[in-house]
């Protein structure tokens, strides 16, 4: 027996031989698959890069106090660099030696920081024995005596005086030193009686001590402790402050770092290409209006390349790519938070975008809000810089400042003041645009907010009609659909010919039999899929419990009467908080700066939760009551190939 | 004067009770949110925003207090005389959002909590454990409006 000689070979097959000749290779259990080492390797030094980055960057931040501007740090204090520049760094900067270095000042430091700890221990341990004028190595044995050093709690000590006393000529014990709870001492016993003193010690808990460094008297040994500490303290502040000079190097760093991190994905992206002899292929999903951009941009790479679409095949779960015009996008900020409809579902970002602006408005009103909200988050965009695709949000709050400004001023809210307070001439001014007093006439407001209500839902339902037939299911959109429409139409009509609003009171029979027509209806189409006659009927009958939610659901919209009333009062408290402080304090100009700086903090307290509250409460709205009309969500998000970087921001030379 | 004296307890209600129940809330809902931004300060933005939300309730409570004080009188200007059946009224309006604020703003906190763990598995992801706690909040904005709709419907 011995060792085998091995060979190393390179097999070379036709690509629809692959499986079977692998399958084949593991029947055969002789041979070992060696990986694309070079492949691997580079993944792995990159890995092994980044994460020495990842660990220096850091490290030079803390003890490198750069002056980032508040402006800076409020952008999130990303470096601009072209690509060019990255290339030039990237050359130019050895981070490997930088890495080192810090690597080996860090287990410096962490050397020294122990060697503290461990002094420190050993002070705390010496701290009671400082009397002790000897090192505790000279306090030997003799031939007939023993010794030993040891500590008592008090109590415990008179206690085993008490019993000493009983063999007072075997034992002598000579207090060191007392602390606060135990008393230290030196016990020495005649060797004859060793065992009954160490049992005597023990019963009564006495800790005998080691004491570190014990050729040295302990007060000796404490005072070279300090200063052993004071020098490595010192060595630290050195290191520290040495780490600090890195900072010069820290944007070339971070700028690697970043690129590191793409040239990585990249790397790891060869795991999805398909090579043969001279070719290669890769499969990706892209949005069919990016398909010719996509083209042209890989033909400015080299002309040899080509893509096709293939067939997808069934089953296959397609990423959703949410794709809306310049006005609708930012609103995808509040579809992401629900999640993206699946493949064959309609987008429902342009569907609740104009809803959510309403429902904003209504769940804030007060004019002054919408303009200060609109007009920060405009400034925000513009002096935070935020970068095109992080703007959606701040642009859903200029359209939901708006819209606050316009239900604001209809509703008469203005700061929460009282109109009626003001000036005759400027309570006329904002009386101008008032249409309702919500605080006076909450009904009514609660009549509109249910109205909106309804008929969202009535376009939810609709939505689903419009998609079926699209799809060519025309049947389901009447009997579904339809049906449902026909009985919220006619229960509106009846509704309102009962209040006697836009139509008369006589009418309200005829509506009323338009419902009984829409229930007979809805009771016939909704057990179609039955089989028996009888269930049938049943499931149809059973589908009017699909009333109850509906209910529910519109009620739900009363939300927004809510919302806007807290805002509201809240603002009127706040109001009324500052003017009473102001005519509280003795002298009239430090009232109104007392007034002031409440009114400020404030408003700007109120506006803060309210903006929340109306963001995530319409948000809700087209979640819960909205969405499940049409869609049931639950896609996979279309999760793009893109450069992602932690402290870069590419500017194109374009721009 | 018993009829001011109840009309304040309601109000003393509402505060308490509501307040009560966002101080439970925020209470649970940040003690899990500690843990999270040890394990990443970054993501502290994210986690004082979960703990915000119970803290609506408190805030509700305090508006149906200070729209029964100001019914009464009682913030400036003549304190108005009430019948005790008035402020029995006033303090049983007080009561939908004292009750719901303590139950939804204890619950909240919980599904607040629970959110934590999307914030530091999912960060991506948070907007949803807001609405999922969000949910809770509504049985609170019901209670508010039954108090202030009854509030405004007294008579005094």
């Amino acid at each position: 027996m011995g060792v085998a000689k091995v060979k190393k070979i390179e097999l070379v097959g036709l690509l629809k031989n692959k499986r079977s000749i692998i399958k084949r290779l593991q029947e055969t259990g002789a041979v070992e698959l060696i990986g694309d080492q070079t492949h691997e390797a580079a993944i792995q030094q990159l890995e092994y890069d980044i994460a020495q980055l990842d660990f220096a960057i850091p490290f030079i931040e803390k003890f490198y106090s750069e002056k980032i501007s508040l402006l800076n740090k409020l952008r999130g204090n990303k470096i601009r660099c072209t690509t060019k520049e990255i290339k030039e760094v990237q050359t130019t900067t050895d981070h490997k030696t930088i890495t080192e270095e810090l690597t080996e000042i860090d287990s410096q430091l962490t050397e020294f920081r122990n060697h503290i700890t461990k002094s420190n221990e050993e002070i705390e341990i010496l701290t009671p024995w400082t009397e002790l004028s000897s090192p505790q190595a000279e306090l030997e044995e003799t031939g007939k005596t023993g010794i030993v050093l040891g500590s008592f709690s008090i109590e415990q000590f008179e206690e085993f005086k008490k019993e000493a006393s009983a063999i007072e000529k075997e034992i002598e014990i000579s207090i060191v030193q007392r602390a606060e709870k135990t008393v230290q001492l030196m016990v020495v016993y005649t060797k004859k009686a060793q065992e009954s003193v160490t049992t005597l010690l023990q019963e009564h808990g006495f800790v005998s001590t080691e004491l570190p460094h014990k050729d040295h008297a302990p007060q000796a040994v404490i005072d070279q402790l300090h200063k052993d500490i004071e020098k490595w303290t010192i060595q630290i502040t050195a290191l520290e402050e040495k780490i600090g000079t890195f900072g010069t190097y820290l944007r070339n760093l971070k700028i690697v770092r970043d690129a590191f991190f793409w040239e990585k994905e990249q790397r790891e992206a060869d795991r999805f290409i398909q090579t043969t002899d001279k070719s290669f292929s890769i499969h990706f999903w892209v949005a069919e209006d990016h398909v010719k951009k996509l083209q042209s941009d890989l033909e400015q790479v080299t002309k040899n390349v080509a893509i096709e679409e293939i067939e997808i095949t069934e089953g296959e779960e397609i990423p959703v790519p949410l794709d809306n015009s310049e006005l609708m996008s930012p609103f995808e900020s509040v579809t992401n938070i629900y999640g993206v409809p699946k493949s064959d579902e309609p987008d429902p970002t342009p569907l609740l975008a104009p809803f959510f602006v309403v429902y904003f408005g209504l769940a804030l009103t007060d004019a002054a809000y919408g303009i200060i909200l609109a007009i920060g988050a405009y400034l925000a965009i513009k002096i935070l810089d935020v970068p095109k695709e992080n703007r959606k949000l701040f642009i859903v709050l200029i359209w939901g400042g708006i819209s606050t400004f316009i239900f604001g001023a209809l509703f008469g809210g203005w700061f929460g003041i009282d109109l009626a307070t003001l000036p005759p001439a400027a309570e006329k001014f904002f009386r101008t645009f008032q249409v309702l007093d919500s605080l006076a006439e909450p009904i009514t407001v609660l009549l509109i907010t249910m109205a909106l209500g309804i008929f969202q839902i009535m376009v939810g339902i609709g939505i689903k009609g419009w998609w079926d037939i699209k799809q060519g299911k025309v049947v389901d959109a009447i009997m579904d659909q339809g049906t449902w429409l026909f009985f919220l139409g006619s229960a509106v009509l009846w509704i309102l010919a009962t209040a006697e609003f836009i139509f008369p009171a006589s009418m309200a029979q005829t509506f009323l039999y338009l419902i009984y027509a829409a229930l007979i209806a809805i009771v016939l189409t909704q057990g179609r899929a039955k089989k028996n006659i009888f269930l049938k009927l049943l499931g149809g009958i059973g589908s009017l419990y699909g009333l109850v939610g509906y209910f529910s659901d519109v009620l739900s919209y009363s939300r927004l009467l809510a919302l806007g009333l807290s805002t509201a009062i809240i603002a009127s408290v706040v109001n009324l908080v500052a003017f009473l402080f102001k005519d509280m304090m003795p002298w009239a100009p430090l009232g109104w700066v007392v007034a002031i700086v409440i009114l400020v903090g404030g408003h700007i307290f109120n506006l803060a939760i309210n903006v929340l509250g109306a963001y995530i409460h319409s948000g809700r709205l087209q979640f819960v009551e909205y969405f499940p009309k049409f869609m049931e969500g639950g896609g996979r998000r279309f999760k793009p190939f893109v450069k992602e970087s932690k402290y870069l921001r590419v500017i194109n030379l374009e721009d | 004067m018993i009829g001011l004296a109840l009309a304040v307890l309601g109000a003393a209600l509402a505060v308490g009770l509501a307040g009560t129940g966002s101080a439970l809330g925020m209470g649970i809902a940040g003690q899990t949110g500690t843990g999270v931004v040890s394990e990443d300060p970054e993501k502290f933005g994210k986690v004082l925003l979960l703990e915000a939300l119970p803290g609506t309730q408190g805030i509700y409570g305090f508006l149906a207090a200070i729209m029964i004080l100001q019914k009464v009188g009682l913030l400036g200007g003549e304190v108005v005389e009430i019948s005790n059946e008035v402020g029995l009224a006033l303090l049983f309006a007080s009561l939908p959002i004292a009750i719901t604020g303590l139950s939804s703003g204890l619950m909240q906190g919980k599904v607040s909590a629970g959110g934590m763990g999307i914030v530091a598995k999912k960060p991506g992801e948070s907007g949803k454990g807001i609405v999922l706690s969000a949910m809770v909040e509504t049985y609170a904005v019901i209670g508010l409006l039954a108090t202030i709709l009854l509030i405004t419907g007294i008579q005094v």
